[in-house]
């Protein structure tokens, strides 16, 4: 994590003052470093990730405008280029993650949640969690991942399966965290079985499946509250009264 | 106007302009609960203003609504505690469960035997609703719990004892529980280690001495290796009884418990492996939850045709290289977290407007 501070430090402030530093000293005539055009593709995918900016960020007039500024020699790329590089960074790290899963000591425990982007396409998020050799727990998000109609238990377990088999952590699990929505119950006993079956659970997976916590908790209180008492009422009203003039 | 007026109120009565009323989002119910506690603790200002303002007189709780307030406040704060607690992604949960929803129960017990029949009905459906999902509450959670040392299983047993009964059949499920699953642990990492090391010092022995004893004496001592190590299979103690021997750490010291079996890895390795997997364990979903804000962030309206393959690029790089970037800088408070969790579960029954605060002081 420090590491990552480092790079991200270095990246969005250090970098920029070095390369500014080093054009004004090379226009001084005393050439220490060069303009690196492969640092300058690093540092602008970085950009983009770190804040979720569009591809097309790369082609905005005004952002090449203060590129070239800061150097002439900038070859500036398309918002095709900035998409591979995004992705092959994607794939370099998935890569780092994947060795890291493997090495840690223990066994991985998940949590999952199904979501509908405003263009209503599903998607689902596993997040593993796992406490490393030197006993600091680690969250790390795995998938962000497309998922087509059906959303059955069925489906979803089949889609899991797969994902956690291209991680190869699918013998090294030891719960999984959801919330009550039907389908995840029969996911889960789905997915129980399919990895019962390589007995690569601990007791049969007996206690595989943990639900959600805050989510019961916030259905109980619910229920509590269905009739709200005229002395709650009374104290919204009079916070209403003095709001509502301003 | 009426603004200034319970302005000089708050003055008047003393109270800390600064901490603001709020207004609730009647769907979420942990917004109610703030503006239930920013109204009390404005209490006597607010019974002042009415004195003085005729216009607010017919919505100021009278005395025995304000104190029915308080205790409404007093039992939901319990239910607010747990799911901020709940709600934590960068320490240990599975510990916690326990505790808190014991807490809970309790609470929701102590709540129907209450006199006010509001608060009764409340307690009533809550109760409901909890044997629904808690009845057994959640094993590998209570094993976790014991697991802590500020509350191992004499937490337990005194929770069920107080729930169930002395000796109740709860109580002995989670014993088994425990031990199957510690057992799970041992005998794995038997099979690799120890062995090599008896063999070892037996083949020393038998090299040294054999010579020097006749046969009778040989045979006595023989009996004696075999008295011996019976003593010692049946007397040997597990590590998970040596652990649960030791005394309890108090409860009130703030205690890291991932350092505690840091530290103590090398004393109770085999138990060390079952925390060590068993405190990772997260408590609620808040973890894939909050990916979701990020989500939500990249699929604007002017995103929306983003290829699905390279929104989970961005998204994963995101939280695999800044995430920590995240949550440094702004003061990301439990308030907020909660929060968090009421959006999610409660988004399509809410509208956007959030619980916004008034701040007096302008």
């Amino acid at each position: 994590m420090l590491r990552h501070m480092d790079v991200c430090l270095k990246t969005s402030q250090k970098d920029v003052a070095q390369i500014l530093l080093s054009h004004s000293q090379s226009s001084l005539g005393m050439k220490t470093s060069k303009f690196d055009q492969n640092k300058y593709r690093v540092l602008l995918t970085a950009a983009v990730v770190m804040h979720d900016l569009s591809f097309s960020f790369v082609q905005y007039k005004g952002i090449r405008a203060r590129h070239s500024y800061l150097n002439e020699e900038v070859k500036h790329v398309s918002r095709n280029t900035c998409k591979s590089d995004v992705l092959s960074k994607y794939k370099k790290e998935k890569c780092k993650l994947k060795k890291i899963l493997e090495s840690i000591p223990g066994r991985i425990s998940l949590t999952f949640d199904l979501w509908t982007s405003i263009a209503t396409y599903g998607y689902i998020t596993i997040t593993a969690h796992y406490i490393d050799n030197d006993w600091n727990l680690e969250k790390k998000l795995l998938n962000f991942s497309y998922m087509p109609p059906p959303h059955s238990g069925v489906a979803i377990c089949q889609k899991v399966y797969n994902l956690l088999a291209d991680w190869k952590i699918e013998n090294k699990l030891f719960a999984f965290t959801l919330d009550n929505a039907s389908s995840n119950d029969v996911f889960v006993e789905l997915l129980r079985s399919q990895l019962n079956l390589k007995q690569s659970l601990l007791l049969n997976g007996d206690l595989f499946h943990v639900r959600c916590c805050a989510h019961v908790l916030n259905l109980i209180v619910r229920d509590g509250l269905k009739e709200l008492d005229s002395c709650v009422v009374k104290i919204r009203e009079s916070i209403k009264y003095i709001k509502g003039c301003k | 106007m009426r603004k200034v007026k319970f302005h000089e109120c708050v003055a008047h009565e003393f109270l800390e302009a600064r901490k603001g009323l709020r207004q609730d989002v009647p769907t979420r119910w942990n917004s109610t609960f703030l503006m239930l506690e920013s109204g009390i603790y404005y209490r006597r200002a607010l019974i002042r203003l009415q004195l003085s303002d005729s216009n607010y007189a017919k919505y100021c709780p009278s005395q025995e609504e304000w104190d029915k307030a308080e205790k409404i406040k007093k039992f939901l704060g319990v239910f607010y505690n747990a799911t901020c607690v709940f709600s934590g992604t960068r320490y240990p949960t599975a510990n916690l469960f326990f505790p808190q929803v014991f807490l809970v129960q309790h609470t929701i017990k102590m709540g129907t035997e209450d006199s006010d029949r509001y608060v009764k009905f409340m307690a009533m459906e809550m109760g409901k609703k909890f044997a629904k999902y808690w009845n057994d509450y959640n094993l590998l959670l209570a094993i976790a719990c014991i697991l802590d040392p500020c509350y191992k299983i004499q937490f337990v047993e005194f929770c069920y004892k107080r729930l169930y009964g002395q000796d109740s059949m709860q109580f002995e499920n989670v014993k088994y529980k425990l031990n199957a699953l510690f057992n799970e642990y041992a005998s794995k990492s038997n099979d690799g280690r120890s062995k090599p090391l008896e063999e070892l010092s037996k083949r020393n022995i038998s090299h040294e001495y054999e010579a020097l004893y006749d046969q009778d004496c040989m045979n006595v001592l023989k009996e004696f290796d075999s008295f011996e190590s019976e003593v010692f299979s049946t007397s040997q103690k597990s590590q998970l009884d040596l652990y649960l021997d030791e005394p309890r750490m108090e409860r009130n010291v703030e205690l890291d418990i991932l350092s505690f079996w840091k530290v103590n890895q090398f004393r109770y390795p085999e138990l060390a492996l079952l925390a060590r997997d068993l405190l990772a364990v997260p408590i609620s979903t808040v973890a894939s939850e909050s990916s979701f804000s990020i989500g939500g962030r990249i699929l604007n309206e002017d995103r929306s045709a983003l290829k699905p393959e390279n929104v989970e690029a961005i998204i994963c790089t995101h939280d695999w290289l800044y995430s920590n970037e995240d949550d440094l800088g702004d003061d990301y408070d439990v308030d907020d977290l909660a929060e968090d969790v009421m959006k999610m579960k409660l988004e399509h029954a809410s509208s956007t407007q959030d619980s916004n605060t008034i701040l007096l002081d302008n």
